[in-house]
């Protein structure tokens, strides 16, 4: 007997040397031990949102010890993650959660592989309208805007105060602003990633709309002046394009003033910044914040997994949507919360005084624009449009050219004359 | 006289060359371990560090002794109940301010034991301050990072061991440790340790070998078996069968890549073992390579066995395949070699990171890790270290074998 | 009376004659057939006709037992009752023509009615009956084998042993070529949405595709690039490495290590060597800050700018980015290069250089005209298997530059295949793709062998 006790005590202290585990393994521990095990494909590569994730995942176990369990398995980047969702059709496994953005979602329908919200979001009230209204196809609610970002304004407080200008409030003035501090440092502050995200943003602000009576069109007056604007800006020295890797990767490589950034990128940032980092709303037009990108993805539930899987999901999805967990998954990353009354709670609270810079964020999301949810738009904004704003930002071709390439690119595509 | 000269100089230039040549060859497994043993920081310097805060053993002693009172293990050290960390900050002014010290917590956690139960005092003295952590819990934490801000006007500061990362935040220099209690082992090979645990880096390798072993062995016995009939036993249709194999070398492997895996997803065998071992067993490489060394034998060796009553099962086993043991060593170490380094099949069919091999998954881990080369290099270098240690011990066979297989 | 065509009358003991093949002596003396002293007409035919029996039956049960397994999987549809029927008289045939020309004991027959009837049986439950056949003729090899000439116990066996490596062939490798082309027929075919027969549309789609011709482009710069240099550096290190110095096996280690080193690790080194802030590189020339795999630049077009000449597109040559991942790929497989020539260079016998040196040759006439062409065979060898190797990189340009380059610059043939097939989920496209590119690598390298075995000079 008293063997028995040694050799307890002794397992329970070898097993407290490891006690601290990272929350991967403590979820591998917790399914192992559930009678129901959902997996959560995400694509969310490392950082705060993973952990924030995993962590959300292991409090969710904890509460349905032995019962069920939900498993993230990270798949890589996002579009990974929809390289592996697409092949899981093939293979016939496909997840019980996953994350997807609103295109993905226009494709896995053509499959009617998704399982029907409506019913099982319980507070669907308390959820941002723009973001809920998003996810409706045909009427029907697909998806759970999980992870949901909206451009803002990245700034370097320490280079405006050098040189006493103020945050810019409107595009003419950011575009001042910005031509008279390179001019004074010698070098572009306005960086910018050349992708169809950073586009978007001067496309929506410049008045332009993608889908025009149903039909997508990327060469009109306003994407051709929101691509020459980017031009410009290279031409004249204040915008500089960063193409390798996330503008926070590039800060030591000179003076960075300004950037119009996803949101999920603030905690990437604040690491990175050896500066002190501000945070505004978009520079905009007449009076009001300009219309950010909404990035970001939504949770669906796949319907091929068995039926107890299926409910295990729904409980997650309103475990994730809930007051709390939005607000601490918005305080570790940076996203926007999608619960209207996640801002009451205590830890978006703390997280605000701390950190006064973020109810810009919350701001922003109430000027938010979405890109097309049509299943072709992922070729379409990585490799036709991206590609054409490549080609003008760098040189190799004039705005308008590239742009009606790309309109006859879409063109072609959308009519299944090219793949 | 002076074609001897000659033939030195021509000597020493090709040394200086071959010297050269090596150099730029064997300069990039250096700086990967180089890399392995640095800090974030330390590596995202625009000039390199040639020896980094981790190789050098002042910093190991203390490492050491932080380890020793932190958990008594001063190997790879720890945080035990009961313990208590003494982190010295020397600083040319400490009566300035006083620092401002905490434990980090993860992010978006509901509760974190470690932050919590860590009882943090600081007291000044004359050349710095002291940093007391005490674990008043009752858990043992494997790592304790720590984040402490020096304010700025207390002048020159240099902590007893060297921080992580340094950085700027207004009036304070924030200083960052991912571990103040490493241990010797545990400091110097932190990121290995971090990388390890990162990622199942443990599954990885028993999938490749798991799988690099299947494919062997099967391969090996399906190669002999039909090596052997293609050289010493005469069928109806040899010749033409074995032209077909020579035929199916024509095919490039990227013809086969949909179709095969269209297959295995009806098979239901995509993202299991069978998946990884089954399409690779059938390998013409190994067969010709057989059928060379089994050409090579004597006829009469086999005659005689025949005619003493052998059958051809027999002859196969006991007679022809211990003499080829040469060619099978050759066989085996390119198809362990070929299954271990490859990406592109795994990648295809494998999506769980049960069932990732050791290459899926460090391309995995080069998206994660992000800017973090230390954990990075350090996973790359644990990726190659097996077969590294293969060479060493086979060396002849590679080389053997490679030149065979260009002669022909 | 008219001679009696065929088999003698069937006594309890003259069902069949025991061979006389003798046990002991030189194998394949066997010429006695299992037939009385009987001469007849057609019995030379059945005679030389008996060594397929075995064979014919063997390829019949494993075809069946492939064919039942890949209906029960959905492989292949099931099709109509023609063809089983005739797959049931093929059967019956077979064992009937086995039936007639066998040694017949009770094993043999035994085994032959297993033939049989799990060929019929198989019909109705595949999964429970159709390895029967397969069974049946080793159940009557076991019973007939003992009589039967050498000829035939060696067809047997012959086909035994290499049936296994034959159906693994079969089943992926050449059946999945033939697949291949068949779903490049079909539009879009993924798992997702539905897909119909469209001939040849995906090919002429491909035609047009400026994202293939890019690939190819790039792939084509790629294959000229590297495979030369990395041969020519081969020779000259393995040249100096011929001069009888100390450490070779140190030099050769130090040179061999990266080919083993996997791909994957090597690309993420050479990526952090390549960083364009902390990268090693960078700061040994100093130039701190140029990203070398996101330069889209094309090298050519770099190098003739100042003097004027501005070139666009394929002839601005291969990017930066690109020259960057082939500098990587040359490190890489240089050991291999060097080894082998290293072997073909220590089978040029020495009299050939005691002889040039007679006539007075240099140390640059004697590698020109005594190495060069006697180390050719070697050299061919290496560029014909640098050029396939070359064509279809795929692993060091997906882990370092992922997206295929800023502007496509890096995207090789296989990843294109890939970001097709795999990414966007349009496996008939990336099929039409890996058909293109099989067509044209035994194209180059016809051409390749027309073009360079004139040159090469085989030791007489």
């Amino acid at each position: 007997m008293k063997k028995a006790i040694w050799l307890l005590a002794v397992l329970t202290v070898f097993s407290l040397a490891f006690a601290q585990q990272k929350a991967g393994d403590v979820i591998k521990e917790q399914c192992s031990q559930a009678k129901v095990v959902a997996e959560l494909w995400h694509g969310f590569r490392g950082g705060a949102p993973r952990a924030a994730l995993e962590n959300l995942a292991v409090a969710f176990n904890k509460m349905h010890q032995g019962e069920g369990c939900i498993k993230p398995i990270n798949q890589g980047g996002y579009r990974d993650l929809s390289t592996k969702i697409k092949a899981a059709f093939a293979a016939g496994n496909l997840p019980a959660l996953a994350q997807a953005f609103e295109n993905n979602i226009a494709l896995y329908l053509e499959a009617d592989a998704l399982m029907p919200l409506d019913g099982v979001i319980d507070d669907l009230d308390q959820l941002n309208p723009t973001f809920v209204d998003a996810v409706r196809f045909d009427g029907k609610l697909y998806g759970l805007p999980f992870n949901k970002s909206v451009q803002i304004l990245y700034f370097n407080r320490d280079l405006l105060k050098k040189h006493g200008v103020a945050v810019p409030k409107t595009i003419d003035e950011f575009i001042a602003t910005a031509k008279k501090i390179s001019a004074a440092e010698g070098e572009p502050v306005y960086w910018f990633r050349p992708d169809t995200s950073t586009f978007s943003y001067w496309f929506f602000n410049m008045g332009g709309k993608y889908m025009q009576d149903g039909k997508v069109v990327v060469n009109g007056p306003a994407a051709v002046k929101a691509l020459q604007t980017l031009v410009d800006g290279v031409n004249s020295g204040w915008a500089k394009a960063i193409t390798s890797g996330y503008i926070n990767q590039n800060f030591g490589k000179g003076a960075f003033g300004f950037s119009t950034d996803t949101s999920a990128g603030y905690t990437y940032y604040l690491k990175a910044a050896k500066f002190d980092l501000g945070i505004a709303t978009l520079p905009g037009n007449g009076g009001k914040p300009g219309l950010g990108l909404v990035q970001g993805t939504d949770l669906i539930i796949f319907k091929d997994v068995d039926q107890a899987q299926k409910k295990l999901a729904g409980e997650f999805i309103n475990f994730v949507s809930s007051p709390k967990a939005q607000a601490l998954f918005a305080a570790a990353t940076g996203y926007v919360p999608v619960n209207l009354k996640a801002t009451d709670e205590q830890a978006l609270q703390d997280y605000l005084m701390d950190n006064p810079d973020f109810k810009v964020v919350i701001e922003q999301a109430n000027y938010a624009a979405f890109e097309p949810a049509i299943a072709e738009w992922e070729q379409i904004r990585f490799d036709i449009l991206g590609q054409a704003i490549k080609e003008a930002v760098l040189g190799k071709a004039t705005p308008k050219d590239a742009l009606d390439k790309a309109q006859k690119q879409v063109d072609d595509l959308m009519a299944g004359r090219i793949r | 006289m002076s074609s001897n000269l000659r033939r030195l100089l021509s000597q020493i230039l090709i040394y200086l060359l071959l010297s050269a040549g090596a150099v730029v060859m064997a300069f990039p497994f250096y700086w990967m371990l180089a890399t392995s043993v640095k800090s974030p920081q330390e590596a995202q310097q625009a000039a390199p560090i040639w020896f980094p805060e981790r190789v050098k053993p002042a910093n190991w002693r203390v490492a050491a002794r932080l380890g020793a009172e932190g958990a008594g293990d001063s190997w790879w050290g720890g945080f035990a109940p009961g313990h208590t960390i003494k982190l010295h900050v020397g600083a040319a002014n400490p009566g300035a301010g006083k620092p401002r010290v905490r434990v980090p917590k993860p992010p978006a956690v509901f509760s974190d034991p470690r932050s919590e139960s860590t009882r943090i005092s600081v007291e000044s003295g004359t050349d710095g301050w002291t940093i007391s952590l005490r674990n008043a819990g009752e858990q043992k934490f494997t790592t304790l990072p720590l984040v402490v801000w020096i304010p700025k006007n207390s002048g020159r500061f240099k902590a007893e061991l060297p921080p992580d990362a340094i950085r700027s935040q207004g009036q304070y220099w924030r200083l960052e440790w991912v571990n103040v209690s490493p241990g010797f082992l545990g400091y110097v090979f932190h990121n290995y340790r971090e990388a390890w645990h990162a990622a199942p880096f443990g599954r990885y390798f028993f999938v490749s070998f798991f799988t690099a072993s299947m494919q062997v062995l099967g391969g090996l016995l399906f190669a002999t078996m039909a090596a052997f009939a293609f050289a010493r036993i005469r069928f109806p249709g040899r010749e033409q069968i074995f032209l077909l194999f020579v035929a199916t070398m024509m095919i490039p492997g990227e013809v086969l890549l949909i179709p095969n895996y269209i297959l295995l997803a009806k098979l239901h065998w995509l993202d299991t073992f069978y998946a990884l071992i089954v399409p690779w067993l059938a390998s013409v490489f190994g067969i010709f390579l057989l059928r060379q060394f089994f050409l090579a034998l004597p006829q009469d060796l086999f005659d005689a066995a025949r005619i003493d009553g052998a059958s051809y099962w027999g002859m196969l086993w006991r007679i022809a395949f211990p003499l080829a043991v040469p060619g099978l060593i050759t066989y085996g170490i390119f198809a362990f070699l070929g299954a271990y380094n490859a990406l592109l099949w795994p990648l295809i069919v494998t999506q769980s990171p049960e069932m990732r091999t050791i290459q899926v998954g460090l391309q995995a881990f080069i998206g994660e890790a992000g800017s973090d080369y230390g954990q990075l290099m350090a996973a790359s270098t644990m990726a190659i270290l097996p077969i590294i240690m293969g060479y060493f011990f086979a060396q002849r066979y590679f080389i053997q074998g490679i030149a065979r297989s260009g002669i022909k | 009376m008219k001679p009696r065509l065929g088999r003698p009358k069937r006594t309890a003991s003259s069902r069949f004659e025991r061979p006389i093949c003798p046990r002991s002596g030189p194998a394949n003396t066997c010429s006695r057939t299992i037939f009385r002293d009987h001469h007849f007409p057609g019995r030379r035919i059945l005679e030389s006709v008996r060594r397929y029996v075995f064979p014919t039956l063997l390829a019949y049960a494993v075809v069946f037992l492939i064919y039942n397994l890949a209906v029960h999987y959905k492989i292949l549809h099931a099709p109509e009752g023609f063809f089983y029927g005739l797959a049931a008289v093929l059967a019956l045939a077979s064992g009937y023509w086995a039936y007639r020309l066998l040694p017949r004991t009770g094993l043999s027959l035994t085994g032959l009615a297993v033939f049989v009837l799990g060929a019929v049986a198989a019909f109705s439950n595949p999964l429970l009956f159709s390895w029967m056949p397969l069974a049946g003729v080793f159940i009557a090899y076991a019973g007939a084998g003992s009589h039967l000439p050498e000829s035939d116990i060696a067809a047997f066996w012959g086909w035994v042993f290499v049936w296994p490596a034959l159906a693994m062939m079969l089943i992926w490798n050449i059946l999945p070529s033939f697949f291949a082309l068949w779903i490049s027929l079909f539009d879009r075919f993924n798992f997702i949405a539905k897909s119909h027969f469209v001939g040849l549309l995906n090919y002429s789609i491909l035609l047009h595709d400026p994202l293939f011709w890019r690939s190819l482009e790039n792939t084509f710069w790629y294959v000229i690039f590297t495979v030369p240099t990395g041969i020519f550096l081969g020779t000259l290190i393995a040249i100096m490495l011929n001069e009888r110095i100390r450490a070779l096996g140190l030099f050769r280690t130090l040179y061999f290590l990266p080919y083993i080193t996997a791909l994957t690790a090597a690309a993420a080194v050479w990526q952090w060597i390549y960083h364009p802030e902390f990268g090693f590189l960078n700061w040994l020339l100093g130039t701190t800050g140029l990203d070398w795999l996101h330069t889209p630049d094309g090298v050519i077009g770099l190098a003739l700018k100042p003097f004027g000449i501005h070139l666009q597109g394929f002839w601005a040559g291969p990017s930066v980015a690109f020259v960057a991942i082939m500098i990587m790929s040359i490190w890489h497989f240089l050991g291999y290069n060097v080894v082998i020539l290293l072997a073909g260079l220590q089978s040029i016998p020495k009299q050939y250089y005691e002889a040039a040196e007679l006539d007075g040759a240099g140390w640059w006439q004697q590698q020109r005209y005594v190495t060069w062409p006697l180390l050719s065979p070697t050299t061919f060898f290496l560029s014909i298997i640098g050029l396939i190797g070359a064509f279809r990189v795929f692993t060091q340009v997906y882990v370092m530059t992922p997206t295929g380059g800023v502007l496509n610059d890096t995207l090789t043939m296989a990843m294109y295949l890939y970001n097709k097939g795999f990414r966007d989920s349009d496996f008939s496209y990336a099929s039409a793709l890996a058909v293109a590119m099989f067509l044209i690598i035994l194209a180059l390298t016809l051409i390749q062998r027309k073009v360079l075995e004139g040159r090469v000079t085989y030791e007489q």
